[in-house]
């Protein structure tokens, strides 16, 4: 499978540090990708979401292949997507306790969320903690992979560095290719999805894939059109959160 | 925008269009006690209300996610219900009543839930509400259960409570609604600075960074904390 992807990151306006941090890694056979939401009351959460973004597009790819194939099924049973899923989730709150540890910081400073998805030509399995979402098109529907988690008010969320996090992962396993996924964190997601079931606003993401244009690889001049998109007053005006968006589009083989 | 247009020629510029407008809404009660005994007053009262809206008109996003319900008591009446800031104009109240706290609190509270449904519904995140108490007297009907169910709300985090007291107002009775957060004792009818705070205060709050405890500022302008 070819892709080509683009991300940005914004901090808010008025915000002297991004706090969100996106990840991508290709590789053979699969396509990794990550958003991580450094939470605003954490003062070191966005090292907390560069390290969980890193780890998870580090970790995904080599938890892989283990799993394709097994229960019998040809593909990932809900079982072992949950353990796979919960084994990732250790090990980045392990690499983030390692980075409090050795700085000798309470964990709860580097607080951070994540959305992530492993992409194979077999399937693709989305995992998620606290807020942000993932959006992806199979065939001729956008479709939220994931539905936010029931958190009532705006100002809460889970994170990674929780020590019940293991409580709040949340997947989804899509069997076959995917055509094209997004990532973002919360602060563009209630401009670009609507209503209580989140659904995908169209017109953003169809002019997001249509200006991803190489033909492999990271699109340097979408990512700067991103960049651009979310440092406009059309995205500051109405939020006043980071802003973070990881983006692919997979091309004909 | 237009300069991303030229930015960048070959790909399809930005619109409005590409972006949804649901800003999150912070609500907040004025629960205004309108009975006989606020009459010297009550032009104060309105006043401070046109300060509060002018104040918060000042902050794009505030104004965008403020939303106030006006409600008085007695008797109890719903004169404004939830209007986000930019699109509110505050009523002229008159005092002429008793003091119904009871019947006022399970009020707000009900106007509460069914606001909190209507954004669930919508899609609309919000924040958690507030009930800004302001009275001058006893209570005239019984206020215990009411205070239980006010105070159950705050104990689950479903509610920021605020209670503000005047006159012949029971601080003991304000302190049990509005506990752990103690009244505040309005000082020489400074309504017009006690809006001006609690326009100050809302702004960060409908600023929305996740996570963040309320941390208001001493009231000292206005008031003084009944500890």
């Amino acid at each position: 499978m070819t892709w080509a992807f683009a991300s940005a990151a914004q901090a808010g306006p008025g915000k002297e540090r991004v706090q969100d941090a996106c990840a991508i890694r290709s590789f053979d056979r699969t396509l990794v990708l990550a958003v991580s939401d450094g939470a605003g009351s954490a003062p070191l959460s966005h090292i907390g979401a560069t390290v969980a973004s890193r780890t998870f597009s580090e970790q995904a790819n080599p938890l892989v292949p283990s799993l394709v194939g097994s229960g019998g099924t040809g593909f990932w049973t809900e079982e072992d997507a949950f353990k796979w899923a919960s084994t990732l989730v250790e090990r980045i709150a392990e690499a983030i306790r390692a980075v409090a540890e050795q700085e000798e910081r309470p964990i709860a400073e580097y607080a951070a969320t994540l959305v992530g998805v492993v992409i194979s030509p077999e399937g693709s399995l989305f995992v998620q903690v606290g807020d942000g979402i993932a959006v992806f098109r199979k065939g001729d529907q956008l479709e939220v992979a994931i539905q936010p988690e029931e958190a009532e008010f705006v100002n809460s969320t889970y994170f990674l560095t929780d020590a019940n996090v293991q409580d709040h992962i949340q997947l989804r396993v899509i069997e076959g290719p995917l055509d094209e996924v997004a990532l973002l964190t919360d602060g563009l997601q209630p401009l670009v999805l609507a209503g209580a079931d989140a659904i995908p606003h169209e017109r953003f993401f169809e002019t997001v894939f249509r200006n991803i244009r190489s033909e492999a690889g990271e699109d340097t001049t979408a990512s700067a059109w991103l960049a651009s998109m979310l440092a406009s007053d059309l995205v500051t005006s109405r939020t006043d959160d980071d802003t973070s968006i990881v983006a692919a589009v997979r091309r004909a083989d | 925008m237009e300069s991303s247009h030229y930015e960048f020629p070959e790909l399809e510029p930005l619109s409005e269009e590409m972006f949804l407008n649901t800003e999150r809404r912070c609500p907040v009660v004025l629960l205004q006690d309108t009975s006989t005994s606020m009459a010297p007053h009550i032009n104060k009262v309105n006043e401070g209300l046109q300060v509060l809206r002018h104040d918060l008109m000042a902050d794009r996003l505030a104004a965008q996610r403020v939303e106030i319900a006006v409600i008085t008591f007695g008797p109890v009446q719903l004169i404004q219900d939830f209007v986000t800031v930019d699109r509110w104009l505050p009523p002229r109240l008159h005092a002429d009543g008793n003091t119904p706290l009871g019947q006022a609190l399970r009020f707000a509270l009900k106007q509460i839930r069914a606001r909190k449904r209507a954004y669930r519904e919508a899609g609309i995140p919000y924040y958690r509400p507030w009930i800004w108490l302001v009275t001058d007297g006893e209570p005239t009907d019984s206020w215990r259960d009411a205070g239980e169910e006010v105070q159950a709300e705050v104990k689950a985090g479903g509610l920021e409570m605020f209670t503000i007291g005047t006159d012949g107002a029971d601080v003991d009775i304000l302190r049990q609604i509005g506990a752990p957060r103690p009244p505040v004792w309005l000082r020489e009818t400074k309504y017009r600075e006690m809006f001006v705070w609690l326009s100050q205060s809302l702004k960060p709050v409908s600023r929305g960074t996740p996570g963040t405890a309320l941390d208001l500022p001493p009231p000292s302008a206005w008031g003084e904390v009944q500890l």
